[in-house]
């Protein structure tokens, strides 16, 4: 049954990374500007010109390139940097592990924070506890990340000295330095995720621990914590993982302006970086791996679903 | 009730307080210890420079290849320098200097010879000589090469192992400074034939620093070249260069200590460091200017008058006093004056009044047009500042905001744009300047305006190698080209700073503003 389900998920995976590859690359296209415009600069002749754009192969129709692009990245070869040379595969990996580290701890740390806010505004609504919960679920909504990014700074690693401003140590290399360098980042891209879970998980159990099945739970003589913890959360939870599953999307594209900030090498700038040098291949790889990234974080929620609530069938 | 609205009402007012507490704490660390006077540079140097040690460098902008042949941005000189050593290099006023040729000499205008040093060795041990010598000319002048600079040259002769000839199709006198540039930095015949395309990922020179690790738009780590030519340099053991676009957080690496020198101090930052005496600064003027190119074949820039008009409707003082603090200095010609090129008696008045009847002499009264501004805040402010000097004279000027690389397209490649506001990179060699910039087939020079009085001077200054001689033609050149034709608005100068901790020794900026971080070295 579980394997029928993954072979079925792993089928509709496919088109979709044919359809949104497309797409990224007509898109990519129609950015205004020339990247053997971009490459030349002041020597551009026309002559030259029309030899670069043949060489890069971008006199070709958008389909046919396409194709190539295609044909090629399915053997494992993503191309070179119209800049630098650098092999797009190798370039986009070793960005991922570092993209991957920060918005991974961020998720953790929203998810921590979002459930302790929850649990803390359910005890005993309308308490202070509550409307502490509910002010920082707000706040962490409002607040744009690299705003509160630059306080964060400018606090801790500046007027206070602990921790780093900017730069990356990898989880592999230094877990120290990790914990240190990541911390800041993290809790600035986890911050709106913190808030959503805890609006979220807020409402959800309040409606939970007002059902019958609850009442019955209390009745028999169950203490508070298991019943939110083993009959409350779990069912809960259900609304939860689809906002988890969508915050890792918006995680992955707020790295964009995190990773400016902190100057982190990641997959972010790495993004941002081709788009204004029009270095189309380093663009479509980036792309190419972060939707693979989106695609496998929405199966694992998928299958989440099934693990929580066997009553949803798996087929 | 009352008591949770007023535990409530404390929450908010202590997160509030935190923020502000945060963000007050930014400025005044930086003010509070502005007491008494300080010299703001670390140039000048007081002790004798001490050997070992290594720092962190926060750069605006990655390498866009570490090939010098194939790069095409003007940030990339800085970090190549420590890589590659140039055939000619420049002194802190763009004059040329002895680099890797230890002379040269022009025996005729189409003759350039050039004496090269010996006992110099790249980073992989192949001998620098004359054969290596050829090999990069002829591959700077080679079909996938990206650099213009030597099409004058016809061919590379090699005479001795120390002795290079280059024969000149025509007289040529922006060559020798064109060999500080790009052209002039020399890579290893061997690891080009070796690496081949992957040359750029693995870049070998005859510089004072190795490239041993490149992480892309993250960081660059620089090891001294133990056999470096220079006696007893470089200084430092390492550099570590970080790429940080964000001058936010180039500032705040400097200030919590994970960087000891950061580069491009932005006019408002500079004023506020100036007064913080645990960072100096070094500030100096540089070739590059903020200009408006204008298309002398699109309306209404095709009447002289009405070009020479917007001339004299612009305050550059308004601009410079607003926008730099004072530290800029108004543009009236390609060179600002501290360099030799420049001529002291050239200047545009603001004179609204002129304006007016220059208008009227070319049958118009209200003239509007497009200007394409990029998007960024700098240079949105110029733009209004602009907009608004010229309304009175006349002029309606319509912004376009634009990101840098379309918008550059639409004037210089698809001309569809009559005005451009950005600016100048500068040049090392005045002749480049011009050629690029005012001569009639220069690519800057979109409407490829010109007289054959411009033309004649141009190639009279090409063919002069005597630097008094040329300084006085491109002061005629800049006078022709600029105030009497109009062809380009320049605006304003603006010094490049870089900030450090005072124990960074060694720094001095040049009129090119591409800052040298080869020989730095750190005070105990």
């Amino acid at each position: 049954m579980f394997i029928k389900f993954l072979f079925r998920r792993l089928l509709y995976v496919i088109p979709m990374l044919i359809v949104t590859t497309l797409v990224v690359f007509s898109l990519i296209l129609l950015i205004p500007g020339d990247p053997a415009l971009a490459l030349l600069g002041d020597n551009a002749t026309d002559e030259k010109l029309a030899q670069l754009r043949t060489q890069l192969g971008l006199d070709q129709p958008v389909l046919i390139q396409y194709w190539n692009w295609l044909m090629s990245a399915v053997q494992g070869d993503l191309g070179r940097s119209l800049f630098t040379g650098e092999y797009v595969s190798e370039a986009v990996i070793s960005r991922l592990g570092v993209t991957f580290q920060v918005v991974l701890t961020a998720m953790i740390f929203s998810f921590i924070l979002g459930m302790f806010f929850a649990i803390t505004s359910i005890l005993k609504p309308n308490s202070w506890m509550d409307y502490v919960a509910r002010f920082f679920g707000t706040l962490g909504t409002a607040i744009p990340n690299f705003w509160l990014a630059m306080l964060l700074v400018v606090f801790f690693s500046v007027n206070l000295g602990w921790l780093p401003a900017t730069g990356f140590t990898s989880v592999m290399d230094h877990p120290i330095g990790f914990l240190k360098s990541v911390l800041l980042p993290a809790f600035c891209l986890g911050a709106f995720g913190a808030a959503q879970i805890t609006r979220q998980l807020r409402s959800s159990l309040i409606e939970v621990l007002d059902s019958d099945y609850i009442r019955t739970a209390y009745s028999k003589g169950l203490l508070l914590w298991p019943v939110i913890w083993k009959h409350g959360m779990r069912n809960a939870l259900l609304p939860v993982v689809t906002t988890v599953g969508l915050m890792f999307g918006n995680m992955l594209g707020a790295t964009v302006v995190i990773e400016s900030v902190f100057a982190i090498p990641g997959m972010g700038q790495l993004a941002v970086n081709s788009i204004l040098q029009r270095d189309f291949p380093m663009l479509q790889g980036v792309v190419l791996v972060m939707v693979v990234l989106v695609l496998i974080i929405n199966f694992i929620t998928d299958v989440l679903y099934g693990v929580l609530d066997p009553r949803i069938e798996l087929d | 009730m009352k008591k949770v609205r007023k535990i409530v009402s404390f929450v908010l007012l202590g997160t509030l307080l935190f923020i502000a507490g945060c963000s007050g704490n930014s400025s005044t660390s930086s003010n509070n210890q502005s007491s008494g006077t300080k010299d703001g540079s670390s140039s000048a140097e007081t002790s004798e420079p001490k050997k070992g040690g290594s720092i962190a460098v926060a750069y605006d902008s990655d390498v866009s290849n570490y090939d010098p042949i194939l790069g095409n941005s003007g940030n990339d000189h800085s970090l190549l320098y420590p890589v590659y050593d140039t055939l000619v290099n420049y002194n802190n006023e763009l004059e040329p200097e002895a680099g890797l040729a230890e002379s040269w000499e022009t025996p005729d205008e189409k003759t350039i010879v050039l004496h090269l040093r010996e006992g110099v060795t790249f980073h992989d041990g192949t001998p620098f000589d004359a054969e290596a010598v050829k090999f990069n000319l002829d591959r700077v002048r080679s079909e996938e090469s990206n650099i213009s600079d030597l099409s004058s040259v016809d061919s590379v002769e090699v005479v001795d192992t120390h002795t290079v000839n280059l024969h000149l199709k025509q007289p040529d006198s922006s060559i020798i400074l064109a060999l500080s540039d790009r052209s002039g930095m020399m890579v290893s015949p061997s690891a080009v034939e070796k690496f081949g395309a992957d040359y750029g990922q693995n870049p070998v020179g005859a510089g004072p620093y190795k490239m041993v690790k490149w992480v892309r738009n993250g960081e660059i780590q620089l090891e001294a070249h133990e056999n470096y030519w220079q006696e007893g340099l470089p200084y430092l053991d390492s550099i570590n260069v970080k790429i940080m676009p964000d001058e936010n957080t180039r500032l705040n690496a400097l200030k919590s200590g994970q960087v000891q020198f950061y580069w491009n101090v932005s006019p408002d930052n500079s004023q506020v460091l100036k007064n913080d005496q645990s960072i100096a600064l070094d500030t100096k003027m540089k070739v590059a200017f903020y200009n408006i190119y204008l298309n002398t074949t699109m309306a209404p820039f095709d009447k002289k008058e009405v070009r020479q008009a917007f001339q004299h409707a612009i305050n550059r003082e308004g601009i410079v006093e607003a926008l730099t603090f004072g530290e800029g200095e108004s543009a009236y010609q390609a060179f600002p004056k501290d360099y030799w090129a420049s001529n002291p008696e050239l200047t545009i008045p603001y004179d609204l009044q002129k304006s007016k009847e220059l208008l009227k002499a070319a049958g118009v009264e209200n003239v509007s047009f497009d200007m394409f501004v990029p998007s960024a805040p700098f240079y949105m402010r110029i733009g209004e500042a602009i907009k608004g000097q010229v309304k009175e004279a006349g002029f309606d000027i319509n912004i376009e905001p634009m990101e840098l690389t379309k918008g550059v397209a639409l004037y210089f490649n698809e001309k569809q744009i009559p005005a451009n506001l950005t600016a100048w990179t500068g040049r090392p060699d005045p002749q480049q300047t011009v050629n690029l910039l005012l001569s009639g087939d220069g690519f800057y020079n979109a409407g490829g305006q010109t007289t054959d009085e411009i033309e004649d001077l141009i190639t009279k200054a090409a063919s002069s190698y005597d630097q008094k001689e040329r300084a006085e033609l491109y002061g005629k050149i800049n006078e022709l080209t600029i105030i009497d034709e109009a062809i380009t608005v320049p605006i304003m100068f603006t010094p490049s700073t870089a900030a450090m901790t005072p124990n960074v020794k060694g720094f001095s900026g040049t009129l090119l503003g591409k800052p040298k971080f080869s020989f730095l070295w750190l005070e105990e």
